[in-house]
């Protein structure tokens, strides 16, 4: 198991500053991209081109929430597979379906209904995604894994959410 | 040498003398070919004067491109091609009645010329080949290689058909680029544009749009976003306005040559419009007699209002996938945007005034000549570096006739993503893999790229096989596709070709003929060409022995050097296969100590102590 975090040589943990590791991402393809190899011999170029796909492959997983978070759990041992396939809790479920169900009459929510909508999505992935962080900085990987689950979760809410802001021009 | 960041004064660099390269914007209209000298970047003309060179390519007793042959499109249209460009990598059922005429009936699409069938990718190689010659005869030099622009919305079959057209051409192509990109990189060299800004690039050619959203910092060059429309360009303004012509002059089926000359007379009249606000179309001979009619400005807004819209929805949604809310310049490229009605769009779509310091016809040629120039080798190190996003989403037919994406459009190159599959019956033992392109959920809705067969997997229950698909895309955004059982390791292996282009056999049989190698023995070529390469095999090696020869241990360096004397041994010999056979030896053996020296690399520049050596995806 390839581990991303060692690859732009930061502590695997889940807060991490987007903008350095940004920069590091810059600062890396700079040296590994195929281009800053041209003229150089067919082996070389073979390799920068494998590297620098490996350096987007691991930037597109760190910059982003719940995958960081899948893969802090991968290098824990965790079967992400199968916890995909895992139910949450069916309080959680409800809820999921509630706010899916706004979602899909997006359109016609008045403004005042569709703001406090978005703010709910919004704070109820902000809750996630700290509880997500607390529990894995605490060690407890059994909780942080049934954590993850709702992330996931609520991460497809959240990207559903801005795909009916944008079809409904909002 | 590996790391030129790492060792700038080499002696090595010092005395390389400087190649050239060569920039070609192979425009559905106009074509252009521009290089870089020490510090500037300029397109080259042709004797009569002028850079751009129409895209048309006349065939009769000799093939003539460029201005005599479009001279000729009207009185011998079934023998003048132009527009090509549209067709490149497409099918029959993707064409427009009006693309259809003069095209051959059969299932491959062809002009049906005097000299017989002639495929897109035969008639743009033939304006490869005239560019290239031009080149040539202006620098008295001849070029190490060319970056071709592409534009950016082009999906994978565009691509190869372009990479093949070049190959036809006989010409070596460094890189496929995007042309928003190579405009951004024109206006980078310029300095017009300030450091850390958001960039739109809205390029609207004769046949393609394309809309890229880019940042531009120090040394850098990201795309965050594309999109467009390879099938919207200058050529369907001129389409609308021959629909009014028609309705005007009530022609219900004009013939091709009737077409052909309300299409010339629909540009012009397009593009008279640019200064006027009203001009009087005179009806073309074939038409005559009509009376003239008038056109105005309004007139031409309204016809082609749907058809400014169309792009401005394929920006907001560029906007949206690049997650910036406004940019802070926008970048006019391609001929189409001169047209007023374009240009005033843009600025309230952007809220900005557009740059077009740059002659928006020469900005993509001048970006990737300068572009060219850093990929034959004559960079430092120092240039900016372009990090480009693949269009369109890349995935494979799922059951059902469904869509599973592996790549996801927008990802930065070069990308590998892999994905495990199953089997869905029982005791199956084949699997057929079908790659398509495009954003939509069903099959049927995006393009097809490929389809193959993985057989010999053992037979075991539904769902209990194993079989990884990997999908690799390089800088120039081509797709190889590798699928294997991970359980007997079956493996398949391929580059997507184009399925309506030429075969590899006809290419070689084209290559052959053509005149550029025809005095010349290929045989020949092809020793000098394997002795180079060899040649700057075993200098790079030396290079990086002498540098970083502590990486392996005695046990390696005695291998590695062994490999090296394989290789001086067949140097000399003329054998091309066993020359070229001792070099791949040799660079796959000198593959782990690349990693290594990479790795060293990274290591000192993070200046980190957890890097240890990065593993790889597979």
């Amino acid at each position: 198991m390839a581990n991303y975090f060692q690859s732009f040589d930061l502590h695997p943990q889940f807060d991490i500053e987007l903008g350095a590791l940004e920069q590091r991402y810059e600062q890396l393809m700079r040296l590994c991209h195929p281009d800053r190899f041209a003229g150089a011999p067919a082996f070389e170029q073979q390799v920068a081109a494998k590297r620098s796909a490996d350096i987007n492959e691991a930037f597109d997983v760190l910059k982003h929430g719940v995958k960081r978070a899948g893969h802090l759990l991968e290098l824990k041992g965790v079967d992400l597979d199968k916890l995909e396939r895992q139910p949450a809790s069916p309080d959680f479920l409800f809820d999921q379906m509630m706010f899916r169900e706004q979602l899909q009459a997006f359109d016609s929510l008045s403004e005042a209904h569709a703001d406090a909508l978005v703010e709910q999505v919004c704070s109820a992935y902000a809750c996630t995604e700290a509880k997500f962080a607390e529990l894995f900085e605490s060690g407890d990987i059994t909780a942080a894994s049934a954590s993850w689950v709702e992330f996931h979760f609520q991460q497809k809410l959240k990207d559903e959410l801005v795909r009916a802001q944008s079809q409904a021009g909002r | 040498m590996l790391l030129q960041i790492s060792e700038p004064d080499s002696p090595v660099t010092n005395q390389r003398v400087r190649k050239r390269g060569l920039g070609i914007d192979l425009g559905t209209t106009n074509s252009l070919v521009a290089t870089k000298s020490e510090q500037d970047a300029l397109v080259l003309k042709g004797p009569d004067g002028t850079a751009l060179l129409p895209s048309v390519v006349h065939f009769g007793d000799q093939v003539t491109v460029g201005n005599p042959a479009l001279a000729l499109a009207e009185s011998d249209p079934g023998n003048t091609v132009v527009s090509a460009k549209r067709l490149m990598g497409r099918a029959r059922e993707d064409l427009s009645h009006i693309q259809l005429l003069g095209l051959e009936d059969s299932d491959r699409l062809a002009f049906d010329t005097a000299s017989g069938p002639k495929t897109p990718v035969e008639v743009s190689s033939e304006i490869l080949r005239a560019l290239s010659e031009r080149a040539a005869a202006v620098l008295g030099e001849p070029h190490e290689g060319v970056v071709i622009t592409v534009p950016a919305y082009f999906d994978d079959r565009q691509r190869q058909a372009t990479r093949q057209a070049a190959e036809v051409a006989g010409v070596n192509v460094l890189r496929l680029l995007n042309e928003p990109t190579a405009a951004a990189v024109a206006y980078g060299l310029d300095e017009t544009i300030a450091e850390s800004s958001v960039v739109a690039v809205y390029d609207l050619g004769g046949g393609t749009f394309d809309i890229s959203i880019l940042r531009m910092e120090q040394g850098l060059l990201r795309v965050l976003a594309t999109g467009g429309d390879s099938a919207l360009g200058g050529d369907d303004f001129d389409a609308v306005i021959v629909d009014w012509l028609q309705t005007q002059w009530s022609l219900s089926e004009p013939t091709h040559s009737q077409m052909r000359q309300l299409l010339m007379t629909a540009r012009r009249a397009k593009e008279a419009l640019t200064d006027c606000d009203t001009v009087s179309v005179d009806a073309p001979n074939s038409v005559a007699p009509q009376p003239s009619c008038e056109l105005s400005r309004e007139r031409l807004q309204a016809l082609s209002q749907s058809l400014v819209k169309r792009t401005l929805d394929a920006c907001s949604n560029a906007m949206e996938d690049a997650g910036v809310e406004q940019v802070s310049e926008v970048v006019l490229v391609g001929g189409s945007t001169r047209m007023p009605l374009v240009r005033e769009s843009v600025a309230d779509f952007f809220h900005s005034d557009p740059l077009c310091s740059i002659n928006p016809d020469e900005v993509v040629a001048l970006g990737a000549a300068i572009q060219a120039d850093v990929l034959v080798g004559n960079g430092d190190g120092q240039e900016a570096l372009l990090l480009d996003v693949i269009p369109l989403s890349l995935g494979l037919e799922t059951y059902g006739g469904l869509i599973e994406k592996i790549v996801p459009r927008n990802s930065v190159l070069p990308v590998a993503k892999a994905q495990e599959f199953t089997t869905a019956k029982d005791g199956q033992t084949g699997l057929v893999v079908h790659v398509l392109q495009g954003e939509r959920e069903r099959v049927e809705d995006c393009r097809s790229l490929a389809r193959f067969e993985l057989s010999g997997i053992p037979p075991m229950v539904a769902g209990a096989a194993r079989i990884l698909v990997t999908f690799r895309v390089d800088a120039d955004g081509l797709l190889e596709v590798s699928a294997r059982e991970e359980i007997t390791g079956t493996e398949t292996h391929l580059v997507v070709k184009p399925s309506f282009g030429l075969s590899d056999d006809e290419v070689a049989t084209m290559l052959r003929s053509s005149q550029q190698y025809a005095a010349e023995d290929m045989q020949a070529r092809q020793l000098r060409e394997a002795r180079v390469e060899a040649e700057s095999l075993l200098h790079g090696l030396a290079g990086a022995l002498e540098a970083d020869g502590d990486l392996l241990s005695v046990h390696e360096r005695l291998g590695l050097d062994g490999e090296v004397e394989r290789l001086l041994q067949v140097l000399d010999a003329d054998d091309v296969d066993v020359i070229r056979l001792r070099a791949d030896e040799l660079g796959q053996a000198s593959l782990a100590f690349a990693e290594r020296r990479m790795d060293k690399s990274i290591k000192a520049a993070l200046g980190g102590v957890a890097v240890s050596e990065l593993e790889s995806l597979d």
